[in-house]
């Protein structure tokens, strides 16, 4: 756990201390994610929407085990 | 009939179409089913996916094969380096998935698999919509024996839905093909294109094999039904060959990225809330089907060649995570997220390739996803598909989340569930253990399969701003993961269906036609009410068991009906020429 929070910040350390050329066609530099550590935080924010929709999703689909007749396992 | 066999072959190796060994090999399983004859049908299960592939490698590009069938010329054998990419991976994957079934002893099982293995290789050699269709339905037919291979009343079921399916994609194609023979007076399977009736048929049937949105539902219907090595099989051939079909027929077709995007975004939701993780792999397998479509759907020889080479790479890592499944699935005898837990104590090497498998699919730098799937992203962004781009960028988070770590995490982490089980046999871990070595091998030199793709589209993914965005995006959602599971708002694994689109077909259609029937039965009743005697008028006519409809006519008059009926058709013939 505390390993993972160390990789985690130094992945966006290495991007401070040395920022990626500026390659007009560095395809990791498009308009929408141009700031640093934005896909650290695009991946945060991405995995937090997932998992509230998952929730919402499953309030709206989710059944008893045995809905379909199954006898199962 | 076949009135004329034309080979051009000049080898001393003679190199057969290699559906045909497989075909072969299936009938020499089913000869020596003996029990005392078992170690020969392991030896053929093993030693035909090498034949094949030594059979293929006499392949020359160009080669073809060809037989005049009536009118039409039938292209057995097109080899170009599409079609040889494709024949290289089925059977490498064959190869595997003979190695993890070999202790498994059941003749219907090897026979479906090799059956099926072929099948896929004749589809992808097919030159023509004719040849195309007939592996098409052979795929179908030998597929759904693995789903009924599980031999339960689940699985059997399961099966008859599958094939249902499958049989409707096949009818599809061959619409298509009989149209689009009508109209060009040519069945070649070159590109199809959406600008005709045909064409559409076309691209449904292939859609259905490739599981677009709400003809999705077999996969993550039927594979979690199917045998621990049945599944691995499945996984590697059906979707894999309408993706070549696909990238074969609607190369560029803009709407195939909409329909890519949201086949890479919906299925990740089903999967964090999903408990049986054989199914979640179904689902995360939808999604990467998603990243290749979109990738025909751009068109160019970027993202093409990147959907070609994930192709490749998702059949190997998606087969080691369901041949993982499968060896839990083996010695738990199911494979629920809600009741497994710490079983790395007891099958450590198979959690080692479970990771490795993980980690390639959620395309960590050094593992194969990494070099594939950048291809089909960095083609998006070419292309100006910014808002699609980002899509894309958040399906690859979510399939990190669901594939990359929920897998691994309940099954072989997390709580321990206190059981103690035997390590997968030996054969198991073999299987895993080369699906593991070409999944770090093709990641970390590229080279490798680059070398063997359609195009030389000089993509290198090796940059320090490319490792650097996607460790920071993998690393980002392992800690969204871990603090969502920390403070309880991660959704907990409940033993539970959730509904998809397979609802439509396995609850909505059948309570409507209950509905309807009941309403008729109501409109007889009220009909009696007014008319003395109705309600029994019409029992006697269409209920009772001697009634026309329901009574068993014998053979001569079913005949005679057959016979009728084709009578039938000949006059609408004449009238209609």
């Amino acid at each position: 756990m505390i390993a993972l929070h160390i990789v985690a910040a130094i992945a966006v350390l290495i991007e401070l201390v040395r920022p990626f050329p500026a390659d007009e066609h560095a395809v990791e530099r498009v308009h929408a994610l141009d700031f640093v550590a934005s896909y650290a935080v695009y991946g945060f924010v991405a995995c937090v929407i997932l998992v509230l929709l998952g929730l919402v999703l499953r309030r709206l689909i989710m059944r008893h085990e045995k809905y379909y007749g199954g006898e199962q396992q | 009939m076949i009135t004329e066999l034309s080979l051009q072959l000049d080898w001393a190796v003679p190199a057969v179409p290699p559906a045909f060994l497989f075909f072969l090999a299936a009938v020499l399983i089913v000869l020596c089913r003996d029990q005392s004859l078992r170690w020969l049908q392991q030896l053929i299960l093993i030693a035909t996916p090498l034949v094949g592939a030594l059979n293929m490698l006499a392949l020359d590009s160009g080669m073809s094969w060809t037989w005049q069938v009536l009118d039409f010329q039938l292209v057995q054998l097109r080899v170009d380096r599409l079609s040889q990419l494709f024949g290289l991976l089925f059977h490498l994957g064959a190869f595997i998935g003979a190695i993890y079934a070999i202790r498994v002893h059941d003749t219907l099982q090897h026979c479906a698999a090799l059956v099926y293995a072929g099948s896929a290789l004749g589809a992808v050699f097919a030159g023509d919509l004719i040849t195309l269709f007939f592996y098409w339905e052979v795929m179908a037919v030998s597929s759904a024996l693995l789903v009924f291979a599980g031999r339960t009343a689940e699985s059997a079921a399961a099966s008859l839905r599958y094939l249902l399916l499958h049989l409707l994609s096949g009818l599809l194609l061959l619409a298509g093909a009989v149209i689009s023979y009508q109209e060009t007076g040519d069945i070649a399977f070159e590109f199809v294109g959406t600008d005709n009736i045909a064409g559409w048929l076309i691209l449904l049937a292939f859609g259905i094999k490739c599981g677009f949105p709400f003809v999705h539902s077999w996969i993550t219907d039927a594979y979690p039904q199917s045998t621990p090595s049945g599944t691995v099989f499945l996984s590697m051939f059906t979707t894999k060959v309408a993706v070549y079909s696909l990238a074969r027929g609607f190369p560029g077709t803009e709407l195939l990225i909409s329909v890519g995007i949201v086949m890479a975004l919906f299925p990740i939701f089903y999967a964090v809330i999903e408990n049986d993780l054989r199914r979640v792999l179904g689902y995360s397998m939808i999604n990467q089907i998603g990243f290749m479509v979109v990738g025909i759907g751009i068109g160019s020889e970027l993202a093409l060649n990147g959907t070609v080479a994930h192709a490749f790479n998702e059949v190997l890592f998606k087969g080691l995570l369901f041949m993982s499944m499968g060896a839990v699935l083996l010695r738990m005898r199911h494979a629920l997220g809600s009741d497994l837990g710490g079983l790395y104590k007891s099958m450590p090497m198979t959690t080692v390739f479970c990771v490795v498998g993980a980690a390639s699919i959620s395309a960590f730098p050094l593992f194969s996803g990494f070099v594939s799937k950048s291809m089909i992203m960095a083609a998006m962004i070419e292309h100006g598909y910014t808002i699609g781009w980002l899509g894309l960028l958040f399906a690859s988070a979510g399939v990190f989340h669901h594939a990359g770590i929920k897998i691994p995490y309940f099954a072989f982490f997390a709580h321990d569930s206190g059981h103690r089980v035997k390590e997968a046999p030996f054969n198991m871990l073999l299987a895993m253990a080369i699906a593991a070595i070409f999944c770090v091998l093709l990641g970390s030199y590229p080279a490798m399969l680059y070398g063997l793709l359609p195009w030389d589209a000089g993509y290198v993914p090796y940059t320090y701003p490319h490792v650097i965005v996607q460790l920071q995006l993998l690393l980002f959602s392992a800690l969204a993961f871990a603090w969502l599971k920390l403070t309880g708002i991660y959704p907990p694994e409940l033993r539970s269906v959730n509904l998809d689109a397979d609802w439509l077909y396995r609850t909505m259609v059948p309570n409507v036609y209950r509905a309807g029937a009941g309403a008729i039965v109501r409109i007889f009743r009220t009909a009696s009410g007014v008319v003395p005697g109705t309600t029994q008028r019409w029992r006697r006519m269409f209920l009772s068991p001697r009634s026309a409809l329901m009574r068993s006519a014998d053979t001569s008059t079913a005949a005679l009906l057959v016979g009728a009926m084709l009578a039938v058709y000949l006059l609408f013939y004449y009238v209609s020429t």
